[in-house]
């Protein structure tokens, strides 16, 4: 099945938003949603990796058409990435069908 | 020898696949102000299971925030709906976008592929029959 639109989630450190959007507008994304959340790590794999996980963190949704998917995912990890201070991870969901988009150049 | 003829083993009874609902995700991204509207609409498609977050949006508009008419307050509502009332239902929210002041916003729906749970299953798909 084609999808047309999928669903980025970039989970991030609280503040880091911008730099999300960011990221993700140079390829061709044109507005996100940011929730506020709270991260969960176990002690022994923070102490085992040498990381301290942030609790506090942003999760950005981001709506994009399918083709710029790979370039957005590919940014994110350069800026966001987890060996950033945003210490990101963005996954992508398929997504079936889309209303609201106002505009042209997105169908 | 025409064994086949003789042996004829009936064919198991397949569960008609019309009886199996495959269920969606609709995620619906509006401005605050109207959360418990959009909520009221999707319930009575009869979805029974929604939550909603509190939210921020990022898109800017030089224009729109000259005029002061940026909000970025927003709500997130996830609703599980059954494959068969999501066209409808995509319609039903679209037409509100358009038509309801302060309405605009973004729906969109991620196909599920496993729940747990038969009881979750029929609360989820609105199964009253008992099927």
């Amino acid at each position: 099945m084609e999808f047309q639109h999928e669903a980025i989630f970039c989970i991030v450190n609280d503040g880091y938003s911008d730099a999300v959007m960011d990221a993700a507008k140079k390829h061709g994304a044109r507005g996100g949603t940011v929730i506020s959340a709270r991260g969960t790590a176990p002690k022994d794999a923070e102490k085992f990796f040498g990381i301290t996980v942030q609790p506090e963190k942003e999760i950005v949704m981001i709506l994009v058409p399918s083709a710029c998917k790979e370039d957005i995912m590919h940014a994110l990890y350069k800026e966001v990435g987890l060996e950033s201070e945003g210490q990101g991870i963005a996954f992508a969901l398929p997504v079936d069908s889309v209303v609201g988009l106002t505009n042209n150049d997105n169908k | 020898m025409r064994l086949r003829n003789i042996l004829r083993i009936p064919k198991k009874e397949k569960t008609p696949s019309s009886d199996f609902k495959k269920l969606k995700l609709l995620v619906t991204v509006i401005n605050r102000g109207k959360t418990e509207f959009f909520i009221d609409l999707i319930e009575s498609f009869g979805v029974n299971l929604q939550t909603s977050v509190n939210a921020q949006g990022t898109a800017k508009s030089e224009t729109l925030s000259l005029l002061g008419l940026e909000e970025a307050d927003k709500s997130v509502i996830f609703s599980v709906i059954p494959e068969d009332k999501a066209e409808e239902l995509m319609r039903a929210i679209d037409e509100r976008f358009q038509k309801l002041r302060g309405g605009k916003g973004i729906a969109f729906t991620i196909p599920l592929s496993s729940v747990i749970g038969v009881a979750l299953y029929r609360f989820l798909s609105d199964n009253r029959a008992g099927n």
